[in-house]
């Protein structure tokens, strides 16, 4: 905006001054920008690009403990008499032609223009800055957070401190996969661990539709193999089953009636994907002894020796099971070579896979 | 480091800015603008602290899909999000390929190694002063 012409009267001249003058209510920031004769209330202050800027050096004042911590606490008062000035003040401007703007700030009659800054920080928000210097006020880190632990996590701190070894068990996205033993060695409230001298018992989970029809991992079956033996050796020699298939109808008899299954009447429950499951397991692991035909003893003998004859399929047959039966302990279906086994001296393990950690000793 | 940047040429704006973040990363205290808080928070209150002081170290990083890749880690950001080079990259199927540059979406992470010889402890002290936060 050009300088007030000469042929205006005197109330736009004071209109114009309103409009600039930074304490009036009428002030408008667009015209005082353009306004070649704009009287700043302070001039000799120190510009700044943005208001992070500005508190980095409010704060770098406040801390070498100059002037102004008093007068932060003081509301700021409005002078608008202090702002009649004589000489003409150019706006310093940026380099790139706009005039370098000031944050509307307010400006108590005292001179210095240290104090004018730091009174007008108390407009700025004063819980804000005050909380940044109270004293003794402990910044948030992972640290803290390890040694504040509280509620589950001081599982993770018990463990951390007494240095014992920690049980890990991770998933894939669908089922266990692994269980990791190592020292935690730092933790957070995600979960993520940092662990130390980690041996990992792992299985990797077959690609593709294969995964539904797997068997089912548990965390007790992981942990049985930490303590097989490696691959390769077995312990127990495989005994030879004869093949002659009365004998191991007998055998099968005599086994189940030592584990006292009885079928008599036996209504299949309704469809339920973990019972069928089971009844497969049952049913294969007895399989896995001899022939696929061989079918489970009961007290109908006869019965089954005439669906033997007539060929009934194996399905309708082996769903003659009750489910309530003792679980086999015969061939687990989990074979120890899908286990893999490796050591890592230090790992990091993302706090979303890990879906228990449980403490070797206490 | 006072801030104090006020005459600037509208073309030089741009190196200097570029300039200034050099400048903040080389400070101990400084103040990150270009991360925002959450991610901030997270670069304090996690272990994720850990994995940024691993930034120039070859390590090994398997995902979620039984994939892995090994490395020199270039940048690792609050959510975990990890840049490396010169990678080595096995997909869940076994097939190995190589790549210059590698980006990993910070929850498909499962697990990171850490090379041997490093005090995980010290590295986390060493990472959290970088990141400060402005109360507000």
């Amino acid at each position: 905006m050009a300088a007030p012409m000469e042929g205006e009267t005197s109330e736009s001249e004071t209109e114009q001054c309103e409009e600039t003058d930074v304490f009036s209510p009428q002030f408008d920031a667009l015209r005082a920008l353009y306004d070649s004769n704009l009287q700043l209330p302070c001039p000799e202050a120190e510009p700044f690009r943005d208001i992070l800027s500005f508190l980095n050096h409010y704060n770098s004042i406040t801390d070498l403990g100059q002037v102004g911590t008093s007068n932060v606490k003081k509301p700021p008062t409005i002078n608008p008499d202090e702002n009649a000035k004589t000489s003409e003040q150019e706006q310093p401007k940026d380099a790139t032609g706009r005039p370098n703007v000031r944050p509307s700030k307010s400006f108590t009659a005292k001179s210095g223009k240290q104090s004018g800054m730091l009174t007008s920080v108390s407009h700025a928000g004063p819980s804000g800055l005050q909380n940044q210097k109270t004293p003794g006020r402990r910044t948030q880190t992972v640290f803290n957070l390890m040694e504040d632990a509280d509620g589950p996590l001081s599982l993770l701190k018990w463990c951390f401190e007494k240095k014992c070894k920690a049980r890990v068990c991770t998933r894939t996205f669908k089922g266990l996969r692994s269980i990791c033993i190592g020292y935690v060695v730092a933790f957070d409230k995600f979960y993520n661990l940092a662990l130390s001298d980690v041996t990992e018992v792992y299985r990797k989970p077959p690609l593709g539709q294969t995964i539904y029809h797997q068997e089912v991992l548990t965390f007790s079956k992981i942990l049985k193999q930490f303590s097989m033996p490696k691959k390769g050796n077995t312990e127990t020699p495989k005994v030879k089953k004869s093949r002659n298939r009365k004998e191991r109808k007998v055998r099968l008899e005599e086994r189940l009636k030592s584990e006292g299954i009885f079928i008599e009447n036996y209504h299949p429950p309704p469809e339920d994907r973990d019972t069928a499951h089971q009844e497969t397991k049952t049913v294969q692991t007895i399989s896995d002894i001899g022939d696929t035909n061989v079918e489970e003893g009961q007290v109908g003998q006869e019965k089954k020796e005439e669906s033997l004859k007539t060929g009934e399929s194996r399905e309708e047959s082996q769903r003659e099971i009750k489910t309530d039966a003792p679980k086999k302990t015969g061939k687990d279906l989990i074979k120890p070579e899908e286990f893999h086994r490796r050591y890592v001296r230090q790992l990091f393990v993302r706090g979303d896979n890990i879906v228990l950690i449980s403490v070797k000793k206490r | 480091m006072h801030a104090g940047f006020v005459v600037l040429s509208r073309t030089k704006k741009i190196q200097t800015f570029t300039a200034k973040i050099h400048l903040y990363s080389f400070n101990n205290y400084s103040y990150r603008m270009d991360m925002s808080k959450r991610e901030k928070f997270k670069s304090r209150n996690s272990l994720v602290c850990l994995l940024q002081g691993l930034t120039g170290k070859t390590t090994t990083v398997e995902l979620r899909n039984e994939s892995s890749m090994t490395g020199c880690i270039e940048i690792v950001d609050g959510f975990m999000n990890i840049t490396m080079k010169d990678v080595h990259f096995t997909d869940p199927y076994g097939n190995k390929n190589f790549f210059e540059q590698f980006f990993v979406n910070g929850k498909n992470i499962r697990y990171v190694q850490i090379p041997e010889r490093m005090n995980i402890l010290q590295v986390m002290s060493m990472e959290l002063p970088k990141v400060k936060v402005v109360q507000n």
